[in-house]
């Protein structure tokens, strides 16, 4: 969700490199917006939408190797529009990605960029592919894919295969993300079974788990006082399937979905979340409180490495967790906008 | 005896002072002999250091003239004047004026090497008979306040200068050892027939010279 | 009552003026030469990131088309989707206004290394992707933008923006962009028709350049060690010259405690200003010295360095952040005793022989360190427990060498000169430890720099000894039938692999002379005559890693081989083993040399007919340009080094200087017994300078050897450290004498002044003082 949208509402709103982060002023002129008269529809919007400024593929999976020992990887394709388009040729655009591997002691990430309009990195929806360099997300249809990265001391390879529906959030994939009505669309499919290998440098090692596949777009997501994310997508052991989210801002934004393992989802409003930081590592919070009342969810959020913190150009903290209380699972947990003390 | 040790007469001096100038001496005029000593007495900032500071060229006249073993200084250039003292000239102080830098042996024997006059055994026997024998190794700040004095008087009369200057040399001593002091200066200045002139505000002590003036409003008068 | 202390303070400084004006000179000194050096550093650091100069981007690996022709966006695509990190590039001439010719360079600022955008961050702003950076005097060209980072003459764009300037598609090279992912393929096998092309004379510009740069960090440091002393010595007399009236407030009932903070508030504040007029002295200082540092960079070095100076606030900061912490640190001892002294007691301190046994327990383990300690801290900790052990020493060393000169003393004068000295050392210790600092800085650093020099030169004209180098990335068959009969060849072949556990280069050599003219660090003479007999000689580096010398064996990929001698190699990071062409040709078959020498009688004639053989004039290196370049660069240095020798040594001198004004009203009374005997007031002052500047030769003398040990320090154990080579240690005895004079130059200057005040002052002056009651 956002937390992408966010890097980029906040190099937009604020920072000197934010500034022209791609020339994504805070201003959407020229750009669709999101229209919660016109909902996703498939296929049709599993391909690029070059009429909205920001879009994102974004795949999570916490695995684990046959020895048990568990880890998660992390792959993230953006495209940056640089120019409205005019009608005639495609607007030009820079794509970035980020890939992480992490371990309970290791975290290696890398990032790529590339300009658009060259094949250097790109995205299709029939088949479903994205990529940039030797990076691919690639398959007939979300249903099933491939998935791959690598960069200096790791590469990894996954087939995934989805175990239930895709699932819209918000309303019919038009999912808001503050009280002034910015949005984006989004949707996921939060059921990937994988399966694959992980190299650390030391030789290609099988690894299962789960996966998680976000889609979104949007032209100005964010509003300007909002400072940060923290967002949680995490599988439980029971089949059901959590995303929620808080936006940190002037009023703190809370927004989630609760799907069942049948795939049936609840859209989760505001007040109906809860979400307290615990324990900190260098000023960001690796532990958490997370509550859904309504549902009865009352879930402690733990990093299996509180020092995942993504070394790159635009940097945040990502990495897998696990999942006690009154649930059990794993899942991911994404923090952006916080400042990194030193050690 | 062919000169006076010390010749002074109708000596002038002034200082500028706020509100005018201050005559301090207005008409001085004495003399003294080789071996004769001579207390100079007076009220404080009746003139009595500034008299002493000008026979010794360490300060300039405003009139009258002073000779030194028979040379008239009241003219001469700092550097002449430096060369009188170096080689006439002895003065005690107060305050000792001992080099700090140098032991009690070297201290004794400066004026008199740098005079080019140097006698060992004469500077050994002053040592003994100032009763330094035993501090010869000793830094000034490491011997008391009477025994720096025997010091000074060593040094000064190791030089077997022609003019002893004393500038209240036993003001930090108590009576004993001040006369003790002025015992040994005065078997001292006998014995190397030089002049002593010996300024002092206590009459008791002035009574020791053999001769005793008094200066007041800018003059001596005998006492 | 905060109000009246303060007004006490104030009229302190109001009576002192002369004082005040030392102690804000002395802080903003010590703040100027710091932030100056790091301004200077800084700078070269932050232009060097953003620098893209013909040299660095020619200094890189790359791709190129066998043939030259033009390589498609789509190769490049392939190349990049196989995993492979390469960026494009592309370059010709443009003349975008009449009579302005530029070299343009395109860059994918998307893929090119991190630090090639002129600009900095691409995402900083996209704007500039249709701009035109360039360096040129006169008009500036529409959507052109000056930038003075760029070397002059030379243009860099976006590559498409470039694309479009030139006229042309496709790209020239691609840049090999490390670090590489894990399990990238061969490039060759993804596109074939690619070839490597290596640059035709490799140089490692990164260690070089940190080298220089960390031993200016090192002199910028002892740069602000000597200013400190000089605020410590004022602090410590404006504190002495105040404990009267502190003592009349402390007996009116001002607390203690009071008294410390207000005078703490109150030499923070001082710092504070003074601080701030010291970071623009040093601005000016880093702008005055700066065009000579950036070419000293810019020469051999290849590096790029702007030779504009912008007033980052991190040093600007850091500067006064410096000013204030050293100005405390070293005025807290003094104050705080000030205002805690009891009421009219006089101390005098008396420190025996601890600061000697804690001198030689830190020069004992500045000694350890070096023989047990390992890395770059220990390097550093090294130095610092030298120079502490150095000046914890020196006022014993002093004493004893002013001690054993008075035992020669004759006359009584000279006698009394020397002890004078000696007894002395307690007042003037702070401003010569100062001096010493000062002498030891500047003999280690010329030491380094002059090392430096005379290493690197040899270095080059050793290893630069063919006339022509010229970078084949066919092999270079078509060279032979170029040459004339006098000409010869000697093929550069080298294959990366792994020796002795260390990433190591084997290179393979032909049997010629000028191989013998590379003198060797260890080994015997008959090394080079060994290497056809299947010997090695390896490179510095290596030996020191692999802990390996003369005699050892090695394994290389045919079989083992006997080290034969090692030579220096300075500025690389690999290891490099040099074996004979056909044990090469063993150990890679059919290998082909990326680079070729050439010796030749005529270099100019030989270069033309190889451009006019179809050879790439940026594919030849003509040696005599690359050796001035070097020596350029050393003369350079020489001047930035000279310019700071001497502010340093004039702070040193200020620091005598505040020493003997602080001094001077407590050295009246020791000198008017001198003046009541007979000695004028003339002599007096001349013998005031005879003592300083004697005190100052006997500090002279001590900081040779320190000096040289910092130099040591500096080449054998810090750079070793650092960078993997030893510079050899080369002794300028003259330069030594050069500045041991200067450094009693500058402590007699600063005792001018007050020897003449002594000269002059009135004789009343001097007989109260004889005559004053206790």
């Amino acid at each position: 969700m956002d937390r992408r949208a966010f890097i980029l509402a906040l190099l937009a709103a604020s920072g000197a490199r934010a500034q022209g982060f791609a020339g994504l002023g805070a201003d959407a002129q020229g750009f669709a917006l999101p229209d919660p008269a016109r909902p996703i529809l498939f296929p049709r919007d599993h391909g690029p939408h070059p009429d909205f400024r920001i879009e994102w593929w974004y795949l999570t999976a916490p695995l684990q190797f046959e020895d048990g020992t568990p880890l998660g990887i992390q792959w993230t394709l953006f495209r940056f529009a640089l120019a409205p388009p005019d009608g005639n040729t495609p607007p030009p655009a820079v794509w970035m990605g980020h890939a992480a591997v992490t371990t309970a002691t290791r975290h290696l990430s890398t990032e790529r960029f590339a300009r658009g309009g060259t094949g250097q990195a790109g995205a299709t929806g029939a088949p479903f592919a994205a990529w940039i360099d030797e990076w691919q997300m690639a398959g007939e249809t979300p249903e099933a894919i491939t998935l791959s990265a690598s960069g200096p001391g790791f590469r990894y390879a996954l087939d995934l295969q989805a175990q239930g529906p895709l699932i819209r959030h918000g309303a019919q994939g038009f999912s808001l993300k503050s009280a002034s009505g910015q949005a984006s669309y989004y949707y996921s499919q939060p059921f990937y079974r994988a399966r694959g290998s992980v190299d650390l440098g030391d030789g290609p090692r099988a690894v299962t788990g789960e996966g998680w596949l976000d889609r979104e777009w949007s032209s100005q997501p964010l509003s300007a006082d909002q400072q940060g994310w923290d967002w949680f997508s995490l599988a439980l052991d029971d089949g059901r399937r959590l995303m929620a989210f808080r936006l940190r801002g002037t009023t703190d934004f809370r927004s989630g979905t609760l799907i069942a393992a049948d795939g049936t989802a609840r859209a989760l409003s505001d007040g109906e979340i809860v979400a307290k930081p615990d324990a900190q590592r260098r000023g960001i919070p690796t532990e958490w409180h997370l509550q859904i009342p309504t549902e009865g969810l009352d879930l402690r959020i733990a990093a299996l490495n509180p020092d995942a913190w993504m070394e790159t150009r635009v940097s945040y903290w990502e990495g897998p967790v696990a999942v006690t209380g009154s649930a059990t699972g794993r899942g991911y947990l994404e923090m952006t906008g916080y400042a990194r003390s030193a050690p | 005896m062919t000169a006076t040790a010390l010749d002074i007469s109708h000596l002038r001096k002034s200082y500028a002072r706020p509100g005018g100038a201050t005559e301090v001496l207005s008409d001085v005029t004495l003399a003294l002999n080789p071996g004769e000593t001579l207390a100079l007495t007076g009220e404080s900032g009746s003139g009595k250091s500034t008299l002493l500071h000008l026979v010794a060229g360490l300060d300039r006249a405003d009139g009258g003239r002073i000779a030194v073993a028979g040379q008239e200084i009241t003219a001469l250039p700092d550097r002449a004047l430096a060369r009188i003292r170096r080689q006439h000239t002895a003065l005690i102080f107060q305050q000792y004026n001992l080099i700090p830098s140098l032991n009690v042996a070297e201290n004794l024997a400066f004026h008199a090497r740098m005079a080019g006059r140097h006698d060992p055994a004469w500077v050994q026997d002053l040592a003994e008979r100032l009763g330094l024998a035993g501090l010869i190794d000793r830094m000034p700040d490491e011997i008391s306040g009477g025994q720096r004095q025997r010091v000074a008087i060593g040094r000064a009369m190791a030089l077997r200068p022609a003019l002893l200057l004393a500038d209240e040399p036993t003001g930090n001593l108590d009576e004993e050892t001040s006369d003790q002091v002025i015992a040994v200066m005065q078997d001292l200045v006998t014995e190397t027939g030089c002049a002593l002139l010996f300024v002092t505000h206590s009459d008791r002590i002035a009574c020791r010279m053999q001769r005793h003036l008094h200066l007041r409003h800018g003059r001596v008068a005998p006492a | 009552m905060i109000g009246a202390i303060l007004h006490a303070f104030w009229s302190h400084w109001r009576q002192n003026r002369l004082q005040l004006a030392t102690l804000v000179a002395g802080i903003a000194l010590a703040t100027a030469l710091w932030t100056g050096v790091q301004a200077i550093n800084a700078e070269a650091r932050a232009s060097m990131a953003s620098a893209a100069d013909a040299g660095r981007i020619a200094a890189l690996p790359r791709l190129e088309r066998a043939g030259g022709t033009p390589i498609a966006m789509a190769e490049f695509v392939a190349l990049r989707r196989a995993g492979i990190m390469v960026s494009p590039l592309i370059r010709g001439e443009i003349e975008p206004m009449p009579g302005l010719h530029l070299t343009l360079t395109g860059i994918d600022p998307l893929t090119a290394p991190e630090d090639l955008w002129p600009p900095g961050d691409f995402m900083a702003a996209t704007t500039p992707a249709n701009e035109v950076f360039y360096n040129a005097p006169g008009p500036q060209p529409p959507s052109f933008s000056p930038m003075a980072a760029l070397p002059e003459g030379q243009a860099v764009a976006d590559i498409e923006t470039a694309q479009r300037q030139l006229g042309r598609d496709g790209f020239d090279a691609l840049l090999l962009v490390p670090p590489q992912p894990l399990g990238a393929p061969d490039p060759l096998s993804v596109v074939p028709g690619l070839q490597y092309v290596l640059p035709a004379a490799a140089t490692a510009p990164g260690a070089l350049t940190e080298s220089f740069q960390m031993n200016l960090s090192a002199f910028g440091a002892l740069c602000f060690i000597v200013g400190l002393f000089i605020v410590r010595g004022t602090v410590g007399l404006a504190m002495a010259q105040r404990r009267r009236s502190m003592a009349v407030l402390r007996a009116l009932g001002a607390p203690a405690q009071s008294l410390g903070a207000l005078m703490l508030a109150e030499i923070a504040l001082i710092a504070l200003v003074s601080g701030l007029l010291g970071v623009v002295l040093g601005y000016v200082l880093a702008i005055w010295l700066m065009p000579g540092i950036s070419v000293t960079l810019q020469g051999i070095y290849g590096a790029e360095v702007g030779s504009q100076v912008a007033l980052r606030p991190i040093w600007w900061l850091g500067g006064i952040g410096m000013a204030l912490a050293g100005t405390l640190a070293s005025a807290a001892g003094p104050m705080l005793g000030a205002s805690g002294r009891a009421v009219f007691a006089e101390t005098q301190r008396r420190r025996g022989v601890w600061p000697a046994l804690a001198g030689v327990a830190m020069l004992i383990v500045s000694a350890g360190l070096v023989i047990w300690g390992a890395g770059l801290l220990a390097g550093f900790a090294a130095i610092g427990t030298l120079l502490l052990g150095g000046a914890a020493l020196m006022p014993g060393l002093l004493a004893g060498t002013l001690g054993t000169a008075r035992r020669l003393a004759r006359t009584p004068i000279t006698e009394w000169t020397l002890a004078e000295a000696r007894a002395q050392i307690p007042q003037i210790s702070l401003a010569m430890t100062a001096l010493m600092m000062a002498l030891a800085a500047n003999i280690g650093v010329t030491t380094m720099v002059g090392s430096f020099r005379t290493s690197f030169s040899d270095f080059i004209a050793q290893r630069l000894a063919a006339e022509i180098y010229v970078a084949t990335p066919d092999g270079g068959d078509m060279l032979k039938d170029l040459l004339d009969p006098g000409e010869h060849l000697l093929p550069l072949r080298s294959v990366e692999t792994t020796v002795a556990g260390q990433p190591s280069e084997i290179n393979g050599i032909v049997d010629d002379p000028i191989y013998r003219g590379w003198s060797l660090l260890d080994g015997s003479p008959e090394a080079w005559a060994q290497v056809p007999q299947g010997g090695a000689i390896i490179n510095e580096q290596l030996a020191h890693r692999a802990g390996l010398s003369p005699g050892d064996m090695i394994a290389l990929p045919d079989g083992p081989a006997r080290i034969a001698g090692v030579i220096a190699d300075y500025g690389n990071p690999l290891g490099k083993v040099y074996v004979s062409a056909t044990r090469l040709d063993r150990i890679a078959p059919g290998l082909k040399a990326p680079r070729h020498a050439i010796r030749s009688n005529d270099p100019a004639a030989l270069r033309t007919r190889l451009i006019a053989g179809g050879i790439a004039p940026e594919r030849i290196i003509m040696q005599p340009e690359m050796k001035a370049a070097s020596l350029e660069i050393f003369e350079r240095t020489f001047a930035v080094t000279a310019a700071l020798n001497a502010l340093t040594l004039a702070v040193a001198g200020f620091a005598v200087l505040t020493s003997l004004l602080a001094a001077a009203d407590a050295r009246l009374p020791r000198l008017t017994p001198l003046w009541a005997m007979g000695v004028d007031r003339r002599q007096l002052a001349a013998l005031e300078l005879a003592r300083v500047t004697l005190t100052a030769a006997a500090t002279a003398l001590l900081a040779l050897p320190l000096g040289l040990a910092l130099s040591w320090l500096l080449l054998a154990v810090v750079n070793v450290e650092a960078f993997g080579w030893r510079l050899p240690f080369r002794a300028d005895p003259a330069g030594w004498l050069l500045l041991i004079g200067f450094g009693i130059g500058a402590a007699l200057l600063a005792a001018l002044w007050p020897a003449r005040r002594l000269a002059r002052i009135s004789p009343r002056a001097l007989s109260e003082v004889l005559s004053r009651d206790g």
